[in-house]
């Protein structure tokens, strides 16, 4: 009986051990292909691969717009390194075409079109658009789904003056963390005239679904063979601006008319405080405290697609 | 095989379960980590500066008016206090805009109530509200460095014919000469370094120029404050 059970034992053991080596084989496996895979794909042109399926790879174009140790925008982006080593601490890389570690999130700039004095500010007002490219990999058409997050840090100084991003637990921190979400709007097209955007189109309110169907890959270039997915974004100056550009079922105006539907399920992204007038002047007001809380609490903004 | 090479077996098999039981454990949460790459848009949110004219003591601008000038009784100059106040502000520079009725000419001077008392000049504010205090505002070093941005030649009048006349009166030309506003800014940004919220106090001077007739003329003085981004200091002091 008791060397029965022994046997019973040291089989079990064996057993576990068998099955133990063969998870840890197709891990290990798993992620040696993936880093074959990763590297075939990292291009000499500064494109970098961010996300690898069986379908589709996208691809993403090098840009150092807020680049922190440029001596020209470093009094515009104060703190930018620290909030880079926060982006780079959560294991993303940045597309600058080098130092591209194996395995790693990518990180780009949000393209931003607003300049003062030549230099770049995301503030009410401003506009701009991001762009990825998608290699598609298979021959029927595909449907890449995409999760937004918007997220934001704050500026402080150390002891030596020195600018950091921190995440701030202050109330009114948290409630400008849902403010962006009401201020900063992004779209999956627009129209452009003069240099200035004169209508959106499909507001992206948290998921981004691009399909293949219907579409023509870009032509001649780097960029040759590939899906451009560009995606536009507008913080609207004034509120009165938006009741103003917002379509109706009727008639075609710069915003889309499923934003209004958004303002009404979503009034605290966009109003400082509970409004339950209906009064212009006090929604705008409403608005201009939120622009303000944005203002004096996120300094960075994060938008992250998974 | 003996007892001893079973008891071995045993052993030997039950830690290598233990051990690679914990090597799961590190490697699928690493597998997972990996698996799930994401792409992040980041930039950086400029704030929203605050920077505003208010009396002294920081108190609202209803609370600041230049009045009272009586130059009958030999007065070559007045002083007045006005307080700059902001908040993520890291430079500005300030601008009187002023018609040339009386013909006036303005200083301006940083000011203190810290002292130490200035024998160039000082300015007693009496605060509002229910409980009233009296500040004195010390002059703090020399006139503010400035220029006139469209001073006509030698004379105390604005140009009639450039940019600034435009903007301000458009097309129109029939606007008396001393009606056209000179503009007067700093030369140099007065620089902060980390942004935080901030009151400075400054004390106009507004300089009679040995007129000697109190004829009721009024005049209009505008005073404004602009944020900059960069420090400018154009001849490196």
């Amino acid at each position: 009986m008791k060397t029965s059970k022994l046997k019973i034992i040291t089989s079990l053991s064996i057993c576990l051990v068998c099955i133990v080596l063969l998870i840890l084989t197709f891990s290990y496996a798993s992620q040696a292909f993936a880093w074959f895979a990763y590297n075939d794909n990292v291009s000499a042109d500064g494109m970098s691969i961010a996300v690898k399926t069986d379908d589709y790879n996208i691809y993403i174009d090098s840009s150092n717009k807020y680049n922190a140790l440029d001596a020209n925008n470093k009094e515009a982006y104060e703190g930018m390194g620290s909030f880079k080593e926060i982006i780079a601490n959560q294991g993303a890389v940045f597309n600058n075409g080098d130092n591209l570690i194996t395995g790693q999130s990518l990180a780009l700039e949000l393209d931003n079109e607003f300049q003062y004095e030549n230099k770049y500010y995301l503030i009410p007002g401003s506009y701009g658009s991001f762009t990825i490219y998608m290699d598609k990999l298979v021959e029927e058409d595909i449907e890449v789904s995409l999760n937004f997050s918007l997220s934001g840090y704050k500026m402080g100084y150390d002891d030596n003056y020195e600018a950091y991003a921190f995440i701030d637990n202050s109330p009114n921190f948290i409630k400008a963390l849902e403010l962006i979400k009401g201020h900063i709007l992004f779209f999956e097209d627009r129209d452009v005239s003069n240099g200035k955007p004169t209508n959106y189109y499909n507001l992206i309110d948290g998921t981004y679904v691009y399909n293949t169907s219907g579409k023509t890959k870009e032509i001649g270039g780097k960029y040759d063979g590939l899906y451009k997915i560009t995606i536009y974004w507008e913080w609207p100056l004034l509120y009165l601006d938006i009741v103003e550009g917002l379509s109706s079922q009727s008639e075609v105006k710069k915003y889309p008319y499923e934003l209004a539907q958004y303002i009404q399920s979503h009034k605290n992204y966009f109003f400082a405080s509970n409004i339950d007038s209906t009064n212009l002047d006090d929604l705008g007001d409403g608005y201009n405290d939120g622009d303000q809380l944005i203002g004096d609490n996120i300094h960075y903004l994060l938008l992250r697609l998974e | 095989m003996n007892a001893k090479t079973k008891t071995v077996i045993r052993i030997v098999g039950i830690s290598l379960s233990i051990i690679m039981s914990v090597f799961i454990l590190v490697t699928i949460p690493v597998y997972s980590w990996f698996a799930k790459r994401n792409l992040n848009v980041y930039a950086p949110i400029t704030t929203s500066t605050s920077l505003y004219i208010g009396a002294g003591n920081g108190e609202d601008i209803r609370y600041l008016y230049f009045d009272g000038i009586d130059v009958e009784n030999k007065t070559t100059y007045k002083d007045y206090v006005f307080s700059v106040s902001g908040e993520f502000v890291k430079h500005y520079k300030l601008q009187l805009a002023f018609t040339t009725n009386n013909q006036f000419t303005f200083e301006l001077y940083r000011a203190s109530d810290e002292g130490p008392d200035s024998i160039d000049g000082s300015v007693v504010y009496t605060t509002h509200g229910e409980n009233e205090e009296v500040i004195t505002y010390y002059i703090q070093g020399s006139a503010l460095r400035g220029t006139y941005l469209n001073k006509d030649g030698n004379s105390i009048l604005g140009k009639t014919d450039d940019d600034y006349y435009e903007q301000t009166y458009g097309e129109y030309e029939n606007v008396n000469k001393y009606a056209v506003p000179l503009y007067w800014q700093t030369t140099d940004t007065i620089d902060l370094d980390d942004g935080a919220a901030f009151t400075h106090y400054f004390i106009l001077r507004v300089k009679t120029n040995n007129k000697e007739l109190n004829d009721r003329e009024t005049d209009i003085i505008c005073i404004a404050a602009k944020d900059f981004i960069s420090a400018d200091h154009p001849e490196g002091d």
